[in-house]
């Protein structure tokens, strides 16, 4: 068996790359773009039709009517009727449709010690502590970035409030199904794909580059160009967690942090009001500055603490 | 110095497209540039110009007599024909521009490498217009085709409509799997005229021979390949777009904002209008990334067609495959 001692995330545990990708000796920056490209589309398209399938079972039965006097009336309307199959269609495609294909892609082409590959087998809970630590310094500044856009492009709040309706929640029941499809699911589905598969497969040629290539993917890949920004910065330093760390495993807490707080956020009383107003604060010019120094801080701390994983 | 191509399994077509695009990048960028460049300009204008006039027309329908409808209808045509003579422009581009990148990617494939102004002389020393011929060609030969049918039906019509009803049926439903089949077989005509230098007619038997018999195989692939750069183009375009109707969007959500999201029609036209360069960016850059992607796979199948066809009895089982322990890990 052929190993590679520069690869492994533990010397004395050399990484076996038999897979199929790697015994012909072919590119290793085009497998991890090839890799994202085909679970991209098996994952987009399953996800529409999902969507759509559980749609239909939802709807049988009873009449929905999509109707509105107008477009904004048939908008929510469709916008609600939807919320429900979509969040199951999430949550179903994710595990499915791109995790399943990525771990394929792994075993077949790389290697058949899929969890090595994919440094799912380090677990530090002081890098963890501090890589969610930072995420939630850098939340402020993500908002007021996503609020400026929305602020520059004169958005109303009704049009803010249909597209929130993915992530809004009324019940504890709702705000724990939320937690599952909007928070955990995309910590482990996304994460195992972006961070664990394509910048670790880039990594091996491009080094450090491939933080930033991964971050660009990943802000692009969401489709959101309001949000482009603050998800390329997301990506990047979830990219940074996964370089630094040699583990998935910070990246995966830092990305459930992120969306656990954009979830409570959403979480509503019945009147439609915050039921949680913490998470709906918006800091000043100053403390988005504050939070931002912070964040260096302990990136700088998580920076020196992870040295010891320099090969 | 260059090398042998031998057949190729479908991961080896995938990392030889992939590894090329990034070895070809900035000179097919260029070259699309140069070629896509004034047309995608003169698209911008043409439709600016054909949204507003689509505007005026519809605002004319409704508050004005026969005369002014038919200046508004005289201006709409003129401005259709700009926007006709811009797309074909934009065709004739993508088509040279498809040679060029041809030309770099085949060099590129057999271990040369070829610079752009190379590329371009390659291209106009007489590709071109075997390029042209060959698009001519299968213009004429869809046209004629298409014409037969048209004259057989209305002869059918003469003796009975129930007839040419059918008639007209059995060749809708036969001549899209014959079109599929047609159009399969010609797809490297273009490739053949870059890479082989082949005469218009040459181009297509030559396509047609080396897709005969890897159909289905070529299909399949194609396919993957459409649906992964149209992933690629909705994900870099997007953005692009949005950003480039940036203004149009705000003053749609500011109206949106301040009617409550009941925009009368009137207004609702009016920027249906200014969405007019916007869209073009987007167009453009979908034919830009289009054409950084498409002629490079092509080529890799057209060489890996090629192969085939002079080795038929060859086993393509393991082609690259390398002894692992003779791979270089220290590169990886």
């Amino acid at each position: 068996m052929t190993v590679n001692p520069a690869e492994t995330q533990n010397p004395r545990e050399p990484l076996a790359l038999d897979g199929s990708w790697e015994r012909a000796g072919r590119s290793s920056a085009a497998a991890a773009f090839l890799g994202f490209l085909i679970v991209g589309v098996v994952y987009f398209h399953a996800q529409a039709i999902i969507g759509v399938i559980f749609f239909l079972i939802d709807t049988a039965g009873h009449h929905i009517s999509l109707h509105g006097k107008t477009f904004i009336e048939q908008l929510t309307r469709m916008t609600m009727a939807m919320k429900g199959p979509m969040r199951i269609a999430v949550f179903v495609s994710q595990f499915l449709c791109m995790l399943l294909p990525t771990l394929w892609i792994v075993k077949h082409w790389h290697s058949t010690n899929v969890a090595s590959y994919l440094r799912l087998n380090r677990f530090s809970v002081p890098e963890i502590i501090l890589a969610a630590s930072v995420t939630i310094c850098v939340l402020p500044f993500n908002d007021y970035i996503g609020d400026f856009f929305i602020e520059r492009l004169k958005i109303p709040d009704f049009l803010s409030r249909i597209n929130e309706q993915l992530f809004t929640s009324y019940s504890s029941e709702e705000l724990i199904w939320l937690l599952v499809v909007v928070c955990l699911t995309p910590a482990i589905c996304e994460e195992i794909l972006f961070r664990g598969y394509v910048q670790r497969t880039l990594e091996r040629t491009l080094g450090m580059k491939s933080i930033f290539i991964t971050g660009v993917i990943f802000g692009l890949y969401h489709m959101r160009p309001i949000n482009l920004l603050s998800l390329v910065i997301l990506g990047v330093l979830f990219g940074f967690f996964f370089y630094r760390s040699r583990s998935i495993f910070p990246g995966m807490a830092a990305h459930f942090v992120n969306n656990l707080f954009a979830v409570l956020a959403l979480y509503k009383t019945p009147d439609d009001r915050p039921a949680l107003e913490v998470f709906t604060y918006k800091p000043t010019a100053a403390g988005v500055i504050a939070a931002m120094c912070i964040a260096g801080i302990l990136l700088t701390v998580y920076y020196f603490y992870t040295k010891e994983n320099e090969e | 110095m260059s090398k042998q191509i031998v057949p190729m399994e479908l991961s080896d077509i995938f990392e030889k497209t992939f590894t090329l695009i990034g070895k070809t990048f900035f000179r097919n960028l260029i070259i699309a540039l140069l070629f896509l460049g004034l047309p995608l300009i003169l698209m911008a204008i043409a439709a600016d110009d054909f949204s507003s006039s689509i505007a005026d027309l519809q605002e004319t329908i409704k508050n004005a007599h026969g005369e002014s409808i038919f200046d508004v209808f005289i201006s709409m045509l003129e401005t259709l024909s700009f926007f006709g003579a811009a797309s074909l422009l934009l065709m004739l581009g993508s088509l040279l521009a498809e040679i060029a990148i041809s030309v770099v990617v085949s060099e590129e494939l057999m271990s040369y490498s070829i610079s752009v102004t190379d590329a371009i002389d390659e291209t106009f020393s007489g590709r071109w217009l075997h390029g042209i011929g060959q698009a001519l060609l299968k213009i004429a030969i869809v046209a004629g085709a298409a014409i037969i049918v048209i004259i057989a039906a209305v002869m059918l019509a003469v003796v009975s409509k129930l007839l040419m009803v059918l008639f007209v049926l059995i060749c809708c439903i036969g001549l899209v799997p014959l079109m599929l089949n047609v159009f399969l077989k010609w797809y490297f005509s273009l490739t053949a005229v870059a890479v082989d230098d082949m005469t218009a007619v040459e181009s297509l038997r030559g396509s047609w021979d080396l897709v005969t018999g890897y159909w289905w195989r070529t299909f399949g692939i194609l396919f993957l390949f459409s649906l992964i750069m149209q992933l690629v183009i909705t994900i870099v375009s997007l953005p692009i777009t949005f950003g480039s109707m940036w203004d149009a969007y705000r003053e749609y959500f500011t109206i949106l904002g301040k009617t409550g999201g009941k925009i009368d029609p009137v207004t609702m036209k009016n920027l249906e209008a200014s969405f007019g360069p916007g869209i073009s960016i987007g167009t453009g850059v979908s034919a830009l990334l289009t054409l950084l992607i498409a002629p490079v796979y092509t080529v890799v199948m057209y060489f890996d067609l090629r192969a085939r066809s002079q080795a038929p009895a060859q086993s393509y089982s393991t082609p690259a495959l390398q002894d692992p322990s003779s791979i270089d890990f220290d590169r990886m």
